[in-house]
């Protein structure tokens, strides 16, 4: 793996891990790419761009009640059931703007700007995810019982 | 006296969020305005006597950077304390904000505890 996209990686497990942790009191550990298993259900997916001296995209993907869980630890509600699902789908945008944050800084540092995009979410089919989780750059974590996999893409650096 | 506090976010959950850490903070708050965008917190700030801002960065329509700087050509609004809530960690947009008049800026994700020292500290310098 290039050194760029090793330390793009593991920006990206700390910014989770931390994010996670800090917004949705939720654990997550980093688990190999090779035990994920194939999605036989659509996933949500959060995507979000960045652009700046490099530019590029992060993305999750999350089983639906997964997404619900984490909505309400991040409204600090104790049940899930009585969220609507735009409040759901607005707390995985806000989670992924967070991680996009986080894991700017702990790439590159504090002084170059960064423009964020605006979060996009929207349900990927099972054929889908299965494909795009083949690709490079993906990570998965556990959180407890869940598997949540996320990818970075670095597309360039001016130097 | 108690506060009117507008705060300006594309994201229910951080308005909610913010909100409820507001209101456990015990500052003395008599209503509190929302906006999703830089544009619909003018047109707050213009018909409501806001007593404290807090703006995200990253927002369609207007974001909180031109809030700010509209904000600071405006005899009429550059005295309101804003507080920026971002997820963005640049020193030198952090220091372009502060010469623009923004009192404080908190990263996200934030505490409630932050938020009620933030709030002591912009409102009652202590």
């Amino acid at each position: 793996m290039a050194v760029d996209s090793l330390l793009s990686s593991r920006a990206m497990e700390n910014a989770v891990i931390s994010v996670l942790n800090d917004m949705a009191s939720t654990r997550a550990s980093v688990i190999k790419p090779e035990n994920l298993p194939r999605f036989d259900h659509a996933l949500i997916h959060a995507h979000i761009t960045f652009e700046g001296p490099s530019s590029g995209e992060l993305g999750l993907l999350m089983d639906p009640g997964f997404a619900a869980d984490l909505a309400s630890r991040i409204l600090g509600m104790d049940e899930s059931g009585d969220l609507l699902q735009d409040m759901v789908l607005d707390a995985v945008k806000e989670l992924l703007n967070v991680v996009c944050g986080q894991f700017l800084t702990q790439r590159f540092g504090y002084e170059p700007a960064f423009t964020l995009g605006v979060p996009r979410v929207f349900p990927l089919g099972a054929q889908a995810c299965n494909v795009l989780l083949t690709g490079p750059s993906i990570l998965i974590f556990r959180c407890d019982d869940s598997i949540l996999p996320a990818y970075v893409r670095v597309k360039s650096r001016i130097d | 006296m108690k506060w009117k506090i507008l705060i300006v976010d594309d994201s229910n959950v951080v308005k909610t969020v913010l909100m409820k850490a507001l209101g456990e903070s015990g500052a003395p708050i008599q209503s509190v305005f929302d906006a999703s965008n830089g544009k619909e917190a003018l047109d707050t700030l213009r018909t409501e006597s806001i007593d404290l801002v807090f703006a995200d960065i990253n927002m369609p329509v207007m974001n909180g950077v031109e809030l700010v700087e509209r904000m600071a050509d405006d005899p009429a609004l550059k005295n309101i304390p804003i507080i920026m809530v971002s997820t963005d960690g640049s020193l030198s947009r952090k220091e372009y904000l502060q010469s623009k008049g923004v009192r404080a800026y908190v990263r996200k994700p934030f505490t409630p505890e932050q938020i009620r020292a933030v709030v002591r500290e912009v409102m009652l310098g202590r």
